[in-house]
């Protein structure tokens, strides 16, 4: 299972180590919506879960991502 | 920087790239495009989000061995930017547009009482708006792919519904049968209804997505996506294969016919599921052939061996389904050329099927034009595996398609005979040639829109004339249109070539010319030319006009106009001339007229 950062980070397509903890669709110019629901797909494909829409919605920064996954496994 | 090479590379290296994979690609892609040289222009005009569309097209289209520019119009807007000529669409000027219209945008809601009549005429009020948008874009020379609707995936109240004509799962069904006729000739169809049947319609749509994005589909099956848009490509760019090459052992039967024998290989239900599997797989094979996929044999074993194999009782295919049959000792490639040459056929028309993961990957390594598929090692799985590629669909069949198997084989009995004559005349004279060049009747314009898509080689300009457009020209007074048929001793070719000439002052204008590669070095050249003559003196023309427009695969024909008598007119080779006054006796054919 891939570590988080780097799995937000192929679908942004930014090297990982240039994604840091705090970093969110404010921060990163790459992170528009598209890439929001692309991450939600690939979130679903990786860790085999259903996402709710409100959680597709939340996926607006890296701890957002975290908590929302952590909710499903 | 990537290439375009470097792409392809990636997107071959897993049979179903990742979805960040073809996000980073479809990036690349993109700034290739932008570095300027040749790039294909395609728009997008989509109904919902249109990005993701866009990112798998121009990765499809790479694994094409084509660079494309993507214009996506906004979402919502599809119609407006097919219509409005002064719409950024229309600025961007593609040559291909992709339209991707969902069923949630177009059907207004009709009461569910609403009885059959009413329901067919608001169908025929789509349908009559979609025309408006293909003659829009027509009319700017664009060449038009669309997917047919998804139906809803969910039913109200199950057969209810499905009994009612006016809910949306008998409206989409109808809209779809209805575009489908009226397209004819004119659309490329991508069936997304069958795509997304066959991952399951109610994880296709995943409102989820729908609700969060504006997405017509869950973003997990954008790589099942990518065969079905190459297949759509393939058609509306006249690159649909058209040659099957296939290994022998445990490819057509389980075993190896030299060991084996013919009463041991697997092959029918004497040989419990794996016998059936291969059977049916066969039985796919012969389907394929019946509808103008030629098929070959490449493998290595002692021919006399290898074609027992085909009188087994339960193989579907005899040795005469193959047009060309290979068996030696040398490798594939060696093989495959030697088939596509026998056959006058590109190796960019060529499937490759092998069980053996060794020679798929020489060829795939000296001839990257051929496509080869890894159908595995479960016969079971062939079928499914061969047609995931989407290699062979075709928009129609055409009266050529159903006899094209018997064509070939003609042309290798024919071959035959020419490698037996001792000169060419009486080899000529043997094939008992009949020919009739006339104008071209309605009933010929599907396969002379075929033949523009699909001729490569015999094409003088590669004007690539759609169906609407060789209609729209056979209407014009000043325009001549000629089919030509042709059979000799060994069968019938049906409609192999085609002429289209434009009446300018007192030239008569070559605009385009056509032949099938099967009947090449025929003589039939004079034998259409002298018609054109005959009919251009009637017409009181004074002289002919030729025109050589080179493409990478039309050398065959750079002399053909310096061959049949022509003057250059210019030093290029683009234009020659022929006075009509010049008497006949250099264009010797040994066709005959046919009776009509």
């Amino acid at each position: 299972m891939p570590e988080v950062r780097a799995l937000i980070a192929s679908v942004l397509q930014i090297p990982a180590d240039a994604l840091h903890d705090d970093d969110s669709t404010d921060t990163v110019d790459a992170w528009d919506s598209l890439k929001t629901v692309m991450l939600a797909s690939m979130i679903e494909i990786n860790y085999d879960i259903t996402l709710d829409n409100s959680d597709i919605e939340r996926l607006t920064s890296v701890s957002a991502v975290r908590e929302v996954i952590a909710r499903h496994v | 920087m990537s290439s375009l090479a470097a792409v392809r590379e990636r997107l071959a290296a897993v049979a179903r790239p990742p979805l960040p994979e073809l996000m980073a690609c479809a990036t690349d892609i993109a700034a290739l495009a932008a570095e300027g040289g040749t790039a294909r222009r395609v728009a997008l005009a989509a109904d919902l989000t249109p990005d993701l569309l866009r990112q798998a097209i121009a990765c499809a289209i790479a694994q094409e061995g084509e660079l494309a520019r993507v214009h996506a119009a906004p979402y919502g807007v599809m119609r407006q930017e097919c219509l409005d000529s002064g719409s950024a669409l229309h600025a961007f000027a593609p040559e291909v547009v992709v339209l991707v219209p969902d069923w949630r945008q177009a059907l207004e809601p009709l009461p569910l009482e609403t009885d059959a009549e009413a329901v067919a005429a608001d169908t025929a009020r789509q349908v009559q708006a979609f025309e408006a948008i293909w003659t829009a874009l027509e009319a700017r020379g664009c060449r038009i792919i669309q997917h047919l609707f998804v139906p809803p995936s969910v039913q109200w109240r199950g057969m209810a519904d499905r009994r009612a004509p006016a809910s949306p799962a008998r409206r989409v069904q109808a809209l779809n049968e209805a575009l489908i006729d009226a397209g004819e000739g004119r659309v490329t169809w991508l069936e997304a209804d069958r795509l997304a049947a066959s991952v399951g319609l109610a994880t296709w749509s995943a409102p989820r997505f729908f609700h969060a994005g504006k997405l017509g589909f869950d973003p997990r099956f954008l790589p099942d996506y990518l065969p079905w848009f190459r297949g759509a490509w393939r058609a509306a760019t006249g690159r649909t294969r058209k040659l099957l090459v296939l290994d022998l052992d445990d490819t057509l039967w389980g075993g190896t016919i030299g060991d084996d024998g013919l009463g041991g290989i697997a092959l029918g239900p004497a040989h419990g599921g794996k016998g059936e599997a291969f059977a049916a797989w066969q039985q796919h094979l012969a389907g394929l052939a019946q509808r103008g996929v030629v098929l070959a044999v490449c493998s290595k074993n002692a021919p006399e061996i290898a074609a027992t194999g085909f009188e087994h009782a339960d193989s579907a295919l005899r040795r005469d389904d193959f047009a060309a049959f290979v068996c030696s000792w040398d490798d594939k490639a060696t093989g495959l050329r030697r088939i596509a040459q026998e056959l006058n056929l590109g190796l960019d028309a060529v499937v490759f099927v092998d069980d053996n993961p060794a020679e798929r990957a020489l060829v795939q390594q000296l001839l990257p034009e051929v496509a080869v598929v890894d159908i595995g090692a479960d016969p079971a799985q062939f079928i499914e595996r061969l047609e995931a590629g989407h290699w062979f669909d075709q928009q129609a069949y055409t009266e050529v398609d159903h006899g094209r198997n018997a064509a070939y084989a003609a042309r290798r009995e024919a071959h035959a005979v020419a490698t037996s004559s001792a000169d060419i005349g009486s080899y000529l004279a043997g094939l008992a040639m009949q020919g009739r060049a006339a104008p071209a009747l309605a009933a010929d314009l599907p396969r002379l829109a075929q033949m523009e898509l699909k001729t490569n080689q015999f094409n003088l300009t590669t004007r690539r004339y759609t169906q609407a457009q060789l209609a729209a020209q056979m209407q014009q007074p000043d325009r001549l249109v000629l089919a030509f048929h042709l059979k000799d001793r060994f069968g019938d070719h049906g409609l192999v070539g085609s002429l289209l000439a434009v009446r300018e002052a007192d030239a008569l204008r070559i605009d385009s010319w056509l032949l099938s590669c099967r009947v090449f070095s025929r003589t039939a050249e004079a034998f259409i030319l002298r018609e054109l003559v005959r009919r251009a003196r009637e017409q009181g023309a004074s002289t002919l006009v030729g025109e050589y427009g080179a493409s990478a695969r039309n050398t065959v024909v750079a002399d053909l106009y310096a061959r049949l008598g022509f003057k250059a007119l210019s030093d290029d080779g683009r234009w020659w001339q022929r006075e009509l006054a010049a008497p006949l006796d250099d264009l010797v054919s040994a066709i005959a007229e046919a009776s009509p």
